[in-house]
Order: C-alpha cells, then sequence, then structure tokens
C-alpha cells in the first residue's frame, strides 16, 4: 500500500468506527423490539431495518478489509433475509444466533485497528469536579462490569464516554451557532472604533502636551527676562490658558464619548458571550436516547441470566441533557437496572403468588422540571425494600444503634451507604452494598439529588433529579493559616460562628449544636494532615458544614474568604487519586488552590483523632486474621496464598474439602476460600459442613469458583456460603475486598 | 454516488477521483437524496446501492429514469441469491447493469475488483442512456434462409454487459411451445449467479437453472453458467463444467462454450452472441458457423456495448445481425413444434 493509501485508509477506519458502532447500536435497539413480539406490519419493518443495518455494515467493513466482521454480518444477512422472504419464521433460535452475532461483533468492532491520531479522552475537558475526573471515588465505576468496582479501580481505566468521540449536531443547532459567531464582528467593528477614538485622544493629549511646555518654557523666560512686554507677555499666556481650555473640553467630551461606547460594546458583548455561551452548550445536548438504546439489550441479558422475564419500558428518550452529564449517569443507571432485576423483581412464580404478572416491569422514565432540571426514574414492580431488613443490617452494621425508631424514608435513605446491603450473599455483581453508594456520589457530583420511594410489595422507585446543564462550579474559599482551599458550594450546607464553650464531648468525639441538632467538630487542619494554627482561646471558631444525605460535621477553618465561581482543572493523569483533594483551580494572580474532596473529607473526619488530640497515626491496616486456602490446583493454590499473604493475612493451604475441613477441626481461623471443584469433597460440601459444625458455623465461607451460573450462585447461598467469586472475573482486587468485608 | 454506508461511499469517491478521467460530482446517503441530486446535478453515471432508508436503491432508480434518465450502475456487495434477484430488478426499472461492490483497501484482490468497477463506470459513461428495441428494425430472416433440412437439438447463447435485460426480453417472448435447450454464458460479478438466474427465470417466465455438472439437458428450460468455472456440453448431452484457464481474462467464458457447441452439436445448434465488451465468443461464433449452426449476432442499435457482436460482425460469423424481438422471433421458429 502506498503512504497515500495508508493515510487514507487511516481516515477510512476512522469513520468505520463511527459508522459501524451506529449500526450495532442500532440492531441492538430494534432486535429486543422484534423480540416482544409486535404486529405483522411492524414486525415485517423491523426485518427490513435490520436486514438494511446488517448488510450497510457488511459493506462498510468490506470497505475497511475487516474481513470477519463482513463474514458475521454475512450470516446475519443471509438469516434476516430468508426471515424476510418468509422462509423461516422468528423463533427463539433465530433470536438466539442473531444475538450471538451481534456478541461476535461487539469486541470485533472494539478491536478496530485505531485511527492514526488517538482521540484525547473526553474527560480531561470534563469541569466536573470532585473526583468524576481525578477518579476521587476509587470505585468510580459501580458494578457494571463483572470484576467489580474495586478491581475498576486499580486499572484506573478511564471513563469510557456514552457515545462516540464524535457527536453529532443538527444542522440547524450549528446554524445558530455560527449566525451568533457571525455577530461577533460588529464586536470586532466596535472595539476598532474605540480603539481609534482612543489613539485620536491620545495624540490630541499629545498635542496639548506640546503647546503646555512650550506655554512653561515662555512663563519660565518672562520671570528670568525683563518685564519689558509684560502686557504681551500675559496676553500670550492667557490664549494659551484659553486654548488649553478648550482642548480640556474637547477631550473631555471625547472621553465621555469613548466611555459611552466601550461601556455600549461591554454590554453587547456580555450578550453575545452569554448567548454563544448558551447555544453552545445546547449543542453539547444529547437525547437520553443515545445513552438509553443501550438499555433493551442489558435488560434481555439479565433477564435472561437471572431467569425471570422482565419487559423494559422508556419513556421520554427524546428529552436532551448536557452530553457529559449523559456520559456520567450511564454506569448509575446501569446499576439501578441491574439492581432492579437481580433484587427487585421477583421470581416469577413468587410474582403470580402475589397475584402479579409473571414477567415483572422495569420502567425509565424521564420527565422534564422547573428551573432547567431533568428527573430520571427507574423504578420496578417488584417487591419493594424490606423496611425490616434494612433495619436489622443497619442494626447489626451499628448504622442504626438499637432501639431507634427510624421513620421509612430515613430507613430507605440507608441504602445509600457505602457497605450497606441486605442481600444474603456476596457476588461480583452486586450484593457487596457499593453499588448505591456510587450512584448517589455520582448523581450528587453532577449536581443533582437522589431519592428512593419503596412499597413493600408493590415495588421501588429510584428518582433522580439532575440540572439539565452542567452548571459552573462554585466553591467556598476558605483558609487556613496562609493556605487557601476551595470546598464545593454543593456540599457546603452553612458556614457560622459559633462560642467556643458551645463545644461538647459527646462519646469522645468534639460536637457542637447547629440548627439545635448535635454535631460532630473537627479541625479541617487536623484532616488535611497541617498544624493548627494558634489561635485565641476566646475567638469564636468558624465553622463550615459540610454534608451530604447522611452524615453532617463541622469543620474549623481560619476564615471563609468568598463564595464564588471557580474554574476547574484536574489534576492531570499522574495523579489519579489523591485523598481528601479532587481538583485544582486558578484563582487571581496565578495562585494555585486545591478543591477539596468531601466524600473524602468527611471519611478522613471519623478517622482524625477525638477530642482536641493530636493526629494519630491511623490504626494498622488488620491485626493478622488466619485464612486458610483451599483448592486442588497447585497454581491456583499459591496464587492465592501470594494474594493474601502479600495483603497481610497468614495463610494456611489445604488440598480438598476433606482436607479443609480437618484443618479447620484442629486450627484456629478467621475465614475460608474455597474452590467449588475439587476432589474427595467440593466447596459446596465443605461449606455445608462448615455450618453444620457447632465449633465452625460462624466461620465465614469464601468460594471461589469457575462455574457461573445462577443455580451454582443460589447453591452457593443455600449451603451458607457468604460470597462467591467467579474466577473468570477474578482479580486479586476483588478477593481482598470480599475478604476485608467479611473479616 | 449513492450508499448510505458512509465508509463505502468515502471508499468508492477515494477510488473513483485517483483516476484521472473520472470526477464524483456528488454523494447521496439514500434514495430520495439521490433522486434530488441527480436532478440538479446531472451526473454522466450514478453508481446505486439497493439497500437504503427512506426511498431504496430500486425506487430511486425509477423515478431518475422517469424524470432525469441517468447512467445508472447497481453496486452490491449481497450475495444472497434473492437479495441478488431483488438487485436485477433494477435493471427492469432502467438500470445498465449491475456490479460487486470493490474490495476494500489491503485486500489482495484489491487492485483487480478496482480496476474492474473503474473500467465498468468509463465504459457506461459514453453508452446511450434509453435504449428501446420494442419495434423490430430488420426483419427476421425468411423462412427459406433458415430452411435447410438440418434438426437444430440445442441453442447457445453468449452475453456480457448490457446482456441481462436482452436475455430477459428474448426469453419472455419464448411461448411454451419452444422446447429447445438453452444453454447461456453471462458475464457477471463472482457471486451473483445464482441470483442472476433466480431473476432470470422470475421476470422473463422462463425456466432457468443454474447449471450443474454432469446434469443432463432437457428441453425448454434454460441452463445458466456459475460463476468461475467454464460450461462446456457433451455431445451426449450433458452439462461439464471444467476449471481450466480463464479466456479473455474470463471464466466462464462464452468461448469456451460455442467451441464446445461447434464439436458436440455440429450444424444441430443455433449461436447467439448479444451485447457486451471485448471479443469473447466472436471466433468460435465462426467455428459454430464454419460446422454448419445458425449463427446470430445482436445488430449494434439495440446493443449497450457492440463489442463482442461487432466482432462477430467483423469476422463474418454471423449468418443474421438482428435486434432482440427479431432474435426471439428468430428462435420462436426454429424451436417450435409445428
Amino acid at each position: 500500500m502506498t503512504e497515500k493509501e495508508e493515510r487514507f485508509l487511516q481516515r477510512l477506519l476512522a469513520t468505520f468506527k463511527v459508522e459501524a458502532s451506529e449500526h450495532l447500536q442500532s440492531m441492538l435497539t430494534l432486535l429486543p423490539e422484534l423480540e416482544q413480539g409486535p404486529d405483522a406490519a411492524a414486525e415485517a419493518t423491523l426485518i427490513e431495518t435490520l436486514f438494511r443495518e446488517a448488510h450497510s455494515l457488511k459493506g462498510a467493513a468490506r470497505a475497511v478489509n475487516q474481513r470477519e466482521i463482513e463474514m458475521v454480518c454475512h450470516d446475519m444477512e443471509q438469516l434476516l433475509s430468508s426471515l424476510k422472504y418468509g422462509e423461516i419464521t422468528v423463533s427463539p433460535e433465530i433470536f438466539e444466533t442473531l444475538y450471538q452475532a451481534l456478541d461476535r461483533l461487539q469486541p470485533l468492532l472494539v478491536g478496530t485497528p485505531a485511527p492514526a491520531a488517538p482521540t484525547t479522552a473526553p474527560v480531561a475537558t470534563n469541569p466536573v469536579p470532585a473526583g468524576v475526573v481525578a477518579g476521587g471515588s476509587a470505585v468510580a465505576a459501580p458494578a457494571s462490569s463483572a470484576s467489580g468496582p474495586v478491581a475498576e479501580a486499580t486499572r484506573a481505566v478511564p471513563a469510557e464516554p456514552v457515545a462516540s468521540e464524535t457527536v453529532r449536531i443538527s444542522t440547524a443547532k450549528l446554524t445558530a451557532l455560527l449566525n451568533q459567531a457571525e455577530e461577533l464582528h460588529a464586536l470586532k467593528f466596535g472595539a476598532a472604533y474605540v480603539a481609534s477614538e482612543i489613539a485620536e485622544l491620545s495624540r490630541g493629549f499629545a498635542g496639548w502636551r506640546k503647546e503646555w511646555g512650550k506655554a512653561g518654557k515662555a512663563l519660565r523666560g518672562s520671570r528670568r527676562g525683563r518685564a519689558r512686554d509684560l502686557a504681551a507677555q500675559v496676553d500670550g499666556l492667557l490664549e494659551t490658558f484659553e486654548q488649553g481650555d478648550a482642548r480640556l473640553r474637547l477631550l473631555d467630551e471625547r472621553l465621555q464619548r469613548i466611555h459611552r461606547s466601550a461601556e455600549q460594546e461591554r454590554r453587547s458583548m456580555a450578550g453575545m458571550i452569554d448567548g454563544l455561551l448558551d447555544d453552545m452548550k445546547q449543542a453539547l445536548m444529547l437525547p437520553f436516547s443515545s445513552l438509553l438504546e443501550l438499555f433493551p439489550k442489558l435488560v434481555r441479558d439479565l433477564s435472561r441470566d437471572s431467569g425471570k422475564p422482565v419487559e423494559l419500558v422508556i419513556d421520554g428518550a427524546a428529552i436532551e441533557i448536557d452530553r457529559r452529564i449523559l456520559e456520567q449517569m450511564k454506569d448509575p443507571l446501569i446499576h439501578l437496572l441491574r439492581n432492579a432485576i437481580d433484587h427487585g423483581i421477583e421470581k416469577a412464580e413468587q410474582r403470580s403468588q402475589h397475584g402479579k404478572p409473571a414477567q415483572g416491569r422495569v420502567s425509565i422514565t424521564i420527565l422534564p422540571q422547573d428551573g432547567n432540571q431533568i428527573e430520571i426514574a427507574v423504578a420496578d414492580d417488584g417487591g419493594g425494600i424490606r423496611h425490616d431488613r434494612i433495619r436489622e443490617v443497619a442494626a447489626r452494621s451499628g448504622l442504626l444503634r438499637e432501639g431507634e425508631v427510624s421513620d421509612d424514608e430515613a430507613l430507605q435513605a440507608l441504602v445509600f451507604e457505602s457497605g450497606f446491603s441486605t442481600s444474603p450473599i456476596l457476588t461480583d455483581i452486586s450484593g457487596r452494598g457499593l453499588g448505591l453508594a456510587i450512584v448517589r456520589e455520582k448523581v450528587e457530583k453532577l449536581g443533582g439529588r437522589i431519592k428512593v420511594e419503596s412499597q413493600q410489595g408493590q415495588g421501588t422507585c429510584f428518582r433522580i433529579v439532575l440540572p439539565a446543564t452542567l452548571a459552573t462550579f462554585r466553591g467556598v474559599l476558605v483558609s487556613i493559616g496562609d493556605r487557601q482551599f476551595v470546598l464545593p458550594s454543593v456540599n457546603v450546607e452553612r458556614v457560622a460562628r459559633v462560642a467556643r464553650h458551645t463545644v461538647s464531648t459527646v462519646e469522645n468525639r468534639d460536637t457542637i449544636p447547629i440548627d439545635g441538632q448535635i454535631v460532630g467538630l473537627v479541625w479541617l487542619a487536623d484532616v488535611l494532615g497541617l498544624v493548627r494554627p494558634r489561635s485565641d482561646d476566646d475567638a469564636p471558631l468558624q465553622v463550615v458544614v459540610l454534608g451530604n444525605a447522611l452524615r453532617r460535621i463541622a469543620f474549623v477553618v481560619d476564615a471563609v474568604l468568598a463564595d464564588q465561581e471557580v474554574l476547574v482543572k484536574p489534576l492531570g493523569p499522574q495523579l489519579q487519586r489523591l485523598r481528601n483533594i479532587a481538583a485544582a483551580t486558578v484563582l487571581g494572580a496565578g495562585k494555585l488552590v486545591p478543591i477539596l474532596n468531601v466524600p473524602d473529607l468527611l471519611l478522613s473526619a471519623i478517622r482524625v483523632a477525638p477530642a482536641g488530640g493530636a493526629v494519630q497515626a491511623s490504626a494498622p491496616e488488620h491485626q493478622q486474621r488466619s485464612l486458610l486456602v483451599a483448592d486442588d490446583s497447585v497454581t491456583s493454590r499459591s496464587l492465592f496464598k501470594n494474594i493474601l499473604e502479600t495483603a497481610g493475612y497468614r495463610v494456611t493451604t489445604a488440598v480438598d474439602g476433606l482436607d479443609a475441613l480437618t484443618t479447620l477441626r484442629v486450627g484456629q481461623f478467621d475465614l475460608v476460600v474455597s474452590d467449588v471443584e475439587m476432589p474427595r469433597m467440593d466447596g459446596f460440601e465443605l461449606a455445608t459442613q462448615i455450618r453444620r459444625d457447632s465449633k465452625l458455623k460462624a466461620l465465614p465461607v469464601v468460594l471461589v469458583t469457575a462455574l457461573d451460573s445462577r443455580e451454582d450462585r443460589e447453591h452457593g447461598i443455600n449451603v451458607g456460603a457468604d460470597a462467591y467469586i467467579v474466577k473468570g472475573s477474578f482479580d486479586q482486587g476483588n478477593l481482598l475486598e470480599v475478604v476485608r468485608r467479611l473479616l | 454516488m449513492v450508499d448510505d454506508s458512509p465508509s463505502a461511499l468515502e471508499l468508492l469517491v477515494y477510488l473513483l477521483n485517483g483516476d484521472p478521467e473520472l470526477q464524483v460530482i456528488g454523494t447521496a446517503s439514500n434514495g430520495e437524496e439521490a433522486v434530488k441530486a441527480a436532478r440538479r446535478l446531472k451526473p454522466d453515471v450514478i453508481t446505486m446501492d439497493i439497500h437504503m432508508p427512506l426511498v431504496d436503491g430500486f425506487a430511486a432508480t425509477r423515478s431518475i429514469m422517469e424524470e432525469c434518465p441517468t447512467r445508472i450502475v447497481m453496486v452490491t456487495a449481497s450475495v444472497v441469491p434473492r437479495e441478488v434477484s431483488a438487485t436485477f430488478k433494477a435493471l427492469e426499472a432502467g438500470a445498465l447493469t449491475v456490479i460487486g461492490r470493490p474490495l476494500g483497501l489491503g485486500h489482495p484482490d484489491f487492485d483487480t475488483s478496482m480496476r474492474e468497477l473503474l473500467q465498468t463506470i468509463k465504459l457506461l459513461s459514453e453508452v446511450s442512456v434509453v435504449r428501446r428495441w420494442s419495434h423490430a428494425r430488420n426483419h427476421p430472416p425468411l423462412e427459406s434462409a433458415l430452411a435447410s433440412g438440418r434438426q437444430i437439438r440445442l441453442v447457445a447463447i453468449g452475453a456480457s454487459t448490457g446482456g441481462p435485460l436482452v436475455l430477459r426480453d428474448v426469453l419472455s417472448q419464448l411461448p411454451a411451445t419452444f422446447t429447445l435447450p438453452i444453454v447461456i454464458v453471462q458475464h457477471i460479478a463472482a457471486g451473483f449467479a445464482a441470483g442472476f438466474a433466480e431473476w432470470l427465470g422470475q421476470s422473463s417466465g422462463f425456466p432457468v437453472r443454474l447449471a450443474e455438472h454432469g446434469a443432463p439437458i432437457l428441453g425448454r428450460c434454460a441452463y445458466l453458467a456459475p460463476d468461475g468455472v467454464h460450461m462446456e456440453v457433451t455431445a451426449g448431452g450433458q452439462v461439464r463444467l471444467t476449471s481450466g484457464p480463464a479466456e479473455h481474462g474470463l471464466r466462464p467464458s462464452v468461448a469456451c462454450l460455442f467451441r464446445s457447441v461447434a464439436q458436440a452439436y455440429g450444424g444441430n445448434a443455433v449461436g447467439v452472441l448479444l451485447t457486451g465488451m471485448g471479443k469473447d465468443g466472436a471466433q468460435e461464433l465462426k467455428l459454430m458457423r464454419n460446422a454448419g449452426a445458425v449463427t446470430i449476432a445482436q445488430d449494434e442499435e439495440s446493443c449497450v456495448v457492440f463489442g463482442m457482436p461487432g466482432e462477430a460482425v467483423k469476422l463474418e460469423a454471423a449468418h443474421f445481425v438482428l435486434a432482440p424481438d427479431d432474435i426471439a422471433a428468430t428462435l420462436r421458429r426454429l424451436g417450435t413444434q409445428p
């Protein structure tokens, strides 16, 4: 291939990537629609369209010599053609074949050689504050992938944008933008006019100064000389003075005029720039459909995997929202859907017992709201949130004190707490209780809010309210000594001055009353590991109350300086994750100021030493715990041993279930990690035996397996395992996190 | 260039603009845009995809031929016989020919497929847009000229560019009483033969079958040569498919078929050479004539390309030079049982 052809091919591949993902997306949307069994006319249209999409993708693949894609499409085309001509009729087998073909296409398309110029990750331009950019949440991707959130974070994969790197903008929008840009010409002319006026003015001044200098010289001359021609000289000076006066008036007039036109300029410039900015934001708006079209296939897969028939209803997909917000909402929405199907919708038998239709129903409804806001409601008609379960788990994990009465709303809000799960078993995809916490974090970072409504037995509805466009970021500027920090305004509940004598110590922690509530008090300097500046013992404390849905803490600062708009600068790829700091901003005079990560601060605040003490070293990671690993494969055994020992655990190994059980009975262990398939005694049997043994029955059991099927997971629950990890998605972060949670 | 795939379109534009003799003056991504663009730009040639959203290539071709007749080349990647057959319907609406989509850059056969595409487009840019041959121009040969006491047992037809429509016209005029078998070689893009056979059978009403090796040649049936192999006939009345070297760069070739007919059937056959570029079959039609067969070449006026029949005329290989209707009339007379 010549160099020219090579270059062309690169360009063509870029075109192909965009085109192919459109065809694929379209097929992924149409196929579930066809599967729903529409009427005959609609069916014919769907088949025809699917056929055309497959055909076009084939043609496109041929153009870039992607023969494997071409072949897959060819098979689809042939099948769809037969459907079209009525030679065969739709059947579950045919759908399976077609879905399999689509599943084959997906990785092939991703594997298409990238175009020559690597596309820059769109996150870099993303002004979303706090962590979304800088990976502020180490668990940025909720359980959307089988490898789990922790795994995602360790790999530090930049968030994949919803749409490709290109955006389609209607020509109408572009024309409006062009018109606005053209109007900027007027500003150019206006500025040129003001500039020429000022030049004229400055020439006038120069002339005047020359005259003035001459007059001064004359005046000094007359002082030294004889006063012979005094009258004449006075006349001359008087004339100069009068001329000067006239000039002054002229220049003043001119200045007034320039001032007026500059003011006018400024006003129209402000109008045009704001308008252009608004329209630019409009151009970045995308309809929800560009995200939602991913979901029919997802729901179908989840429905198949979980063995529960589920129908997905989408409403309001045409409503538009800022592209950057939409991209950030992909993972949270996937998580909510997963939740709805995994936990919300009951099994078909159970549903019919309760007089519900066997097919479950999950809906996503997009509704525009007042004040440039949009509500996304993700609802299911499943069993609803069980308040008794929440209360039980909350009490066990200390979120709710024994006997503390809490109303339904407050109880439901607990589901967003990190680590809160009512699921009886941990699996790779759900049950860790991290998902909803991450969903809330994401939503809050976008300046939105989320709440849950649930009627037991009727279903659950998550309502997310988001701004339609990404608001400019506002922050509260505070200082500690001569250092300044920005706190995101969304998280600042209030600022206050409190008298020192109102500080009281409750359970070894400083607290103050704010609005009649007792709120924990910490010094921001302590949290950030800075030295507390000396302060007057009598001076009131300046506090900033930070909070999210559940936790409120008052942070002591030296001064609150301002509440202002700030431009968020991400920390860049070198600093994937920094505790307590989300990003930075440049304030006037080029001063670089860190923007603090509030969720981090709230967590760090709890660890900080209580009641006026100095900063303490954080507690040792974990006291040495003793684990037993049972696996018949030497490789797996030593792999587990290595991972767990590196993480600081003491590890003993066993070659099968029976060996493990014997070892357990004679030793002291805190947890068992066991393979499922083993000779003599398998993992299920081992778990069963452990639960039966009076001494061992409370021992946490983690099953690790190559089997990923619903039946096996359920089998795992039935025999009393605490966690079930699939080797296919095995990842050490995953294992360690599960172990940590169970100990 | 009309295609709903941006990638395919970009490749076509790149290839055509790379040839100094061709210039792409516009593109369209569906039939509706295509009709508008044809009206506005008045191109010499349009390449048309068949499967497109809104208005497909078939409907677009019909509209363009009604409003502003233009030379249209159908470009398709489909080799599913049903779909190919549907593409050939565009010929009935006025498109000139059907060609396969060029292969992608980097494919080993890329150069060949590109040359074929460019050559076809250049060639067709010069043919006249509207072809009508519904009125017989040359009178069919008199009974006396045909009656020489021989018994006709087989009709062999060779065709290339422009051939499909002539074949349809000729076959559709053969009545139920026409009992002779017909063997046909039509040059066509790889993978299209089965679809073409399906279309030809449907649109002409005459039974058309893709020839199979060793199959007996039966009366009142047209056997079309499949692509990639030569088709021959044996004295025992069987089809033979062989993979000999390409002749005139073609396989199947008309030359190979006609040679075998001259050998196996001698004077008991009719040879017809229809429109097409090149010389394939002209020499061998002469061979048939020398063996005593009745030989016919299509006349210049009705030809899309007067290449193969023109060569035959030059070699004095044809007894008669006729328009399609007259060819049909002649075959009728020779092949209908009294």
